[in-house]
């Protein structure tokens, strides 16, 4: 089973969706079928990087698995299992006043 | 009624910008400018009417530059260097917003220059944050999903609420997410500048701008002011 360090391949701080698509493209060339994906040292994820990982992993013709995933990461993809598709309406268009600047 | 001052802030940059284009005028020291104005006028310098690269480290060297190739992407390590997390809500607020609004840049906008820039202003209260791409705007990317709006901040206010150019019920969900952490979470003030359109918003007030003829912007300006010093949140509790 092979052991592949995320921060040694992206950053510390997983943000954009390109870097977890081009991290799945990369991981998609490996000969091994079993691999680890170590979130050792990972300081940050967005919501977009973690909702891209999913998809990727869904998609994925390998086994993967995760491995020292510090508790802010593991929110985050909890997250996205929670409220997949949920939305809330934060802004009424009809009740805020519009004025024009010109 | 008083105008918020993030919206006055971008009003000075229109009223330079038309001043500059019609009797011209001297760049200003762009180190004493809050974000919300230097983002913008930078591009107008830089990227519009001089195409002068090499202005671009002179004007402030603060103003960090958001690469077109995604590998080469480093903005929140960037922002880093000057700003000090912990003034801007923490690591994972700061991380959170900067990784969150740069992807939608390179998600949606097709831009060509990209810009932030953040303020530690702590005499004055608060912190100011500023992001800037000189792309299609909010309406544009929505738009070009087939959707038609029947005025200018109707795109600006439905994409808060979900509302994405891409085809799944999962996307869209970025920009509602900000909301929720600097409005509840950190009672910031918010303003976003789009094509014609604007809105701000703080924990007491909610307005739509029409921003028409010589107010307009072409690209998508997202500010906000976050008060310092500024309560210590867990993001998940607001995303």
């Amino acid at each position: 089973m092979k052991q592949i360090n995320i921060v040694s391949m992206i950053s510390a701080d997983l943000a954009l969706r390109h870097a977890a698509d081009s991290f799945f493209s990369k991981l998609e060339l490996l000969p091994d079928d079993n691999l680890v994906v170590s979130f050792s040292g990972v300081r940050s994820i967005s919501r977009s990087f973690a909702h891209e990982y999913t998809l990727r992993k869904k998609k994925s013709t390998k086994k993967i698995t995760e491995s020292d995933v510090p508790l802010n990461v593991k929110k985050m993809f909890q997250l996205i299992i929670n409220v997949r598709g949920r939305k809330e309406s934060l802004l009424d268009l009809d009740s805020m006043p519009v004025i024009t600047v010109n | 009624m008083d105008y918020p001052q993030l919206l006055m802030e971008y009003l000075n940059f229109c009223k330079y910008r038309a001043r500059h284009s019609t009797v011209g005028s001297e760049i200003p020291n762009f180190k004493l400018l809050t974000p919300t104005m230097a983002l913008p006028l930078q591009d107008y310098f830089v990227n519009r009417i001089s195409h002068r690269p090499e202005l671009e480290t002179s004007l402030d060297p603060h103003v960090i530059t958001i690469p077109i190739d995604e590998t080469k992407s480093r903005t929140y390590d960037d922002f880093k260097r000057t700003n000090n997390p912990e003034n801007y809500g923490g690591e994972n607020v700061l991380s959170y917003v900067i990784g969150e609004l740069s992807d939608n840049i390179y998600q949606h906008s097709k831009f060509s220059y990209g810009l932030t820039l953040g303020r530690e202003t702590l005499e004055r209260g608060y912190c100011e944050l500023a992001i800037f791409d000189d792309g299609i705007t909010i309406a544009g990317s929505l738009e070009g999903s087939g959707m038609s709006f029947d005025e200018s901040t109707e795109p600006i206010v439905r994409a808060i609420n979900g509302l994405s150019s891409k085809d799944s019920d999962e996307r869209g969900q970025g920009l509602g997410s900000i909301f929720r952490l600097l409005i509840r979470g950190l009672s910031s003030e918010l303003f976003i500048a789009s094509g014609s359109g604007a809105i701000f918003v703080d924990p007491m007030m909610r307005i739509r701008f029409s921003i028409i003829g010589r107010n307009r912007l072409g690209g998508t300006l997202i500010s906000t002011r976050i008060p310092y010093p500024c309560p210590k949140i867990d993001i998940y509790d607001y995303l």
